[in-house]
């Protein structure tokens, strides 16, 4: 897991990785990940999402869903780098502008 | 042909509904209004308005649309829920019910019963009366133009989109069950092109909260394309049962839009979504009024309208809520399927048989032990797959407040029901087809059975009369009773009406059961004079009719002056049994086995004149080679198997005792159909046919014989007097 250095700036804190496969096999898996990330989050969530491969409505569901975490916990997620797996998908549902606007992409 | 199935869910739903509706309106009858009940009725009239809006049939949308008006006053307090109120709803129900006939019929173009209907809506329309209504025009005309009016804006008023607009939905559980919404959009692609999707996060919880493993996104979206209707439902065919689907034309008109919205939970922030792409700003707006408002007329009414959209979108909601529970506990199987399953299973069992007759040939050991293994499993598949299709008997059960209720008014008699054992399970189709006979006796019971509360009175009785059905199980059949306290049967008369009607001599000295068993030959009615209530030529014959085509008996007990039972006893799967094999000569016959008591050799019994005394006691018995006239073998130990139908028991004697067997019962053709002793027919494991005793009837004609020997009347088709064979 990464390990956020308590000294570094917000800013250049490294991004959390959120790869592979994002569906359903691994939602829970997953939920508990971002819960740690966002725990050890300053400021800011920032998932890096190059690596990100096949997604499912759960994926998606769990995007959307962190979004709305970090919003409460006051860290706003911040979408690095997505995949063009990511890309297309949320461009179908529509959710490039909801995910993807403005800090981040 | 998604489309009937579409439709038979809808009636299958509106029928459930209405049920419980009818329950709900009976319960505050007896025990006042509570708000439990009375949410349970709008939510009911609610969600069958909204289903039967989705396939615009508009004669059950305009009027349940009323009902659903009043029904809105009653729970907000404005109309009291009163007797007359009562009753109104109760008739609004039983017409809901003629227009959804109508449906499962095909025939929903055609008003059922205009002057009804006519009738119903004046009276509803004079509750909702001046504060809110439709109406400006003065009071004579209200119902001729109601019907009119709804149609009309519910017909016509098409919107301006030239897109399909697809509406997703989805049961929380859809993702566990390995369905992804996200490929069944992507594969309408193929379809055409998705425009103004929205992913609608629909209750969607910050990730604290999130269940990673349920589905909470819904789509809206518009799709262009050339395709016909068909093509774009079937893309949700594997997803259908676990959705919510609402797929709308290009220009579907207006009232689509508007059962939409209600549908759904938050109709105020979908026409929000809606009005960015699907519909223009103005339409969004006009589908969350009600139909009748829109229609040009009056902007006065407008501040009353959105007042009640507003009280009503709560209860919509609830609604989804309580529906979503309910879904997730049961799902509803096409019953083709169940049948399906039962087939495969009965081969199952047949194939198991099979293999394990080699086992025991091989004497191998091993191999025996997994095939043992193997038949105990299929065992518990079939007792599992059986009991899918066993359902409480409450399901009919459950008709009878109403009836009796109806009934006990016309009548003018005071009749308490009593309902025990609902919970009694037993096959489906036997539900299906035991309603009308139970109804045929309950109404029998009321208009004959229980007096009048003066004569009930004066014979000492409480002024209210009990009618009670109960069932329970017993020894591998099902026991359904109706009894009542009224006065009992009159054994004279009925032997006077037998004697009149050449049924029986006046010679003939019969047991008391017998007398009462003449009540189900045909034709025959003792009712002085017919009301139009029993008595219509419909007769305690056909009853009987129905029961034994589901291998199952009827018989009546009855105390003059106290009361009369009728007692119907059924078997309890019509589909694969547990058998007990017998053989005479080489043919294999197959007992159920729950009817077998126990199995003596006859060699050591005193029989003569088919009696044998069994431990002091007198036990008739048949030999099966001579009722099915098989030649005689030239030794041979016989056996008696001891078989045991209700409260008789009687003796078969057969050559060898073969063991238990699970039988598959495969119907006998027509050609059999006059054949009483036997009742159907299985496959061996050796392919062999084998057939299955009817016990019931073999009891009956063993008990007649010792009874009657004389009366050559009593004797079976097949069964020659045994005698003249041996």
């Amino acid at each position: 897991m990464d390990e956020p250095d308590a000294d570094t700036p917000p800013e250049s804190a490294r991004p959390h990785k959120l790869g592979g496969d994002i569906t359903i096999f691994r939602a829970t898996e997953l939920k508990d990940d971002l819960m740690q990330a966002l725990a050890v989050a300053d400021q800011y969530l920032d998932l890096d999402l190059a690596d990100v491969q096949e997604i499912d409505t759960a994926g998606v569901q769990l995007l959307l869903s962190t979004q709305l975490e970090a919003a409460v916990q006051q860290k706003p997620l911040r979408c690095l780098n997505p995949s063009p797996q990511l890309v297309a998908v949320l461009a179908m549902l529509n959710l490039t502008d909801r995910l993807l606007a403005g800090d981040g992409a | 042909m998604d489309m009937d199935m579409a439709r038979d869910a809808l009636v299958q739903e509106a029928r459930e509904l209405l049920d419980a509706m009818e329950a709900a309106l009976l319960q505050i009858e007896a025990s006042g209004a509570d708000s439990e009940a009375i949410n349970a009725i709008f939510r009911a009239a609610h969600t069958i308005k909204g289903s039967a809006g989705l396939f615009a049939f508009n004669r059950i949308v305009s009027f349940t649309h009323i009902v659903e008006s009043v029904l809105d006053r009653v729970r907000t307090g404005k109309l009291p829920i009163d007797a007359p109120m009562l009753s109104l709803l109760l008739n609004c129900g039983d017409y809901i019910a003629q227009l959804v006939d109508a449906i499962a019929a095909r025939v929903e173009e055609v008003e059922p019963d205009p002057a009804r209907r006519a009738e119903l809506e004046e009276q509803l329309n004079q509750l909702l009366g001046e504060p809110a209504q439709t109406h400006a025009a003065p009071a004579p005309a209200p119902v001729a133009s109601a019907i009119p009016a709804a149609q009309t804006s519910v017909v016509e008023d098409p919107v301006n989109s030239p897109y399909w607009h697809l509406s997703l939905r989805f049961l929380p559980d859809v993702l566990r069950m390995g369905l992804d919404p996200l490929s069944f959009l992507q594969y309408l692609g193929n379809v055409g092109t998705l425009l103004n999707l929205r992913t609608l996060p629909e209750g969607l919880p910050p990730l604290a909260q999130l269940d990673p493993e349920q589905a909470y996104l819904g789509f809206e979206l518009d799709l262009q394309s050339e395709e016909d209707r068909a093509a774009i439902d079937g893309v949700f065919d594997f997803i259908r049962d676990d959705a919510s689907i609402v797929i709308l034309s290009p220009h579907a008109p207006m009232h689509e839009y508007r059962t939409l919205l209600a549908l759904r939970p938050d109709p105020q922030m979908l026409a929000e979504v809606l009005a960015q792409g699907t519909l223009t700003a103005d339409e969004a707006a006009r589908a969350l009024l009600p139909p009748e408002e829109t229609v040009e007329s009056v902007p006065v009414n407008a501040p009353v309208v959105m007042t009640e959209t507003a009280a009503k979108a709560p209860a919509a909601r609830q609604g989804e809520d309580k529906k979503g529970g309910y879904e997730q506990k049961f799902i509803k199987v096409e019953v083709s399927k169940l049948d399906l399953l039962i087939d495969l299973v009965g081969e199952l069992v047949i194939a198991g048989a099979g293999a394990s007759l080699i086992a025991n040939r091989r004497k191998d050991s091993q191999f025996e032990e997994a095939v043992q293994s193997i038949a105990e499993l299929v065992e518990h598949i079939r007792d599992a797959a059986l009991n899918l299709r066993m359902v409480p008997i409450g399901e009919v059960f459950q008709r009878f407040p109403r009836v009796v209720r109806d009934i006990s008014h016309e009548l003018g008699k005071e009749i308490d029901l009593v309902v025990t054992g609902a919970d009694t399970e037993l096959d489906k189709s036997m539900v299906e087809r035991l309603s009308d006979p139970l109804m045929h006796i309950v109404r029998n019971a009321m208009d004959h059975g229980i007096e009048a509360t003066e004569a009930r009175l004066a014979a000492g009785k409480p002024a209210a009369g009990t009618l009670r059905l109960n069932a329970f199980h017993e020894s591998g059949s099902i026991v359904i009773e109706v009894s009542d306290d009224g006065r009992g049967l009159n054994k004279a008369r009925i032997l006077a009406k037998a004697i009149e009607r050449g049924l029986v001599t006046a010679e003939q000295s019969l047991a008391e059961h017998e007398v009462f068993r003449l009540i189900f030959e045909a034709g025959f009615s003792t009712a002085e004079q017919v009301t139009n209530l029993s008595g219509r030529g419909v007769g305690m014959d056909v009853v009987k009719k129905n029961i034994e085509s589901l291998r199952g008996e009827v018989e009546m007990l009855s105390t003059e002056g106290a009361g009369t039972t009728v007692r119907i006893r059924l078997p309890l799967t019509l589909a694969i049994i547990d058998g007990f094999q017998v053989m005479v000569n080489e043919s294999i016959f197959v007992i159920p086995l729950d009817l077998v008591i126990e199995c003596i050799d006859l060699a050591g019994l005193d029989g003569h004149h088919d009696i044998v005394k069994l431990r002091g006691e007198p036990l008739p018995f048949i030999r099966l080679r001579e009722l099915f006239e098989l030649p005689r073998l030239e030794h041979g130990r016989e056996s008696l198997v001891v078989v045991q139908f209700g409260q008789q028991r009687a003796g078969l004697v057969v050559d060898r005792l073969l063991g238990e067997f699970q039988a598959v019962i495969k119907p006998l053709g027509e050609l059999f159909s006059r054949i009483k002793s036997i009742s159907g027919s299985t496959i061996l494991g050796d392919g062999k046919v084998a057939l299955i005793l009817d016990v019931a009837n073999l009891v009956h004609q063993a008990v007649q014989q010792q009874a009657a020997p004389q009366n050559s009347k009593a004797a079976g088709s097949l069964a020659s007097p045994q005698k003249s064979n041996g």
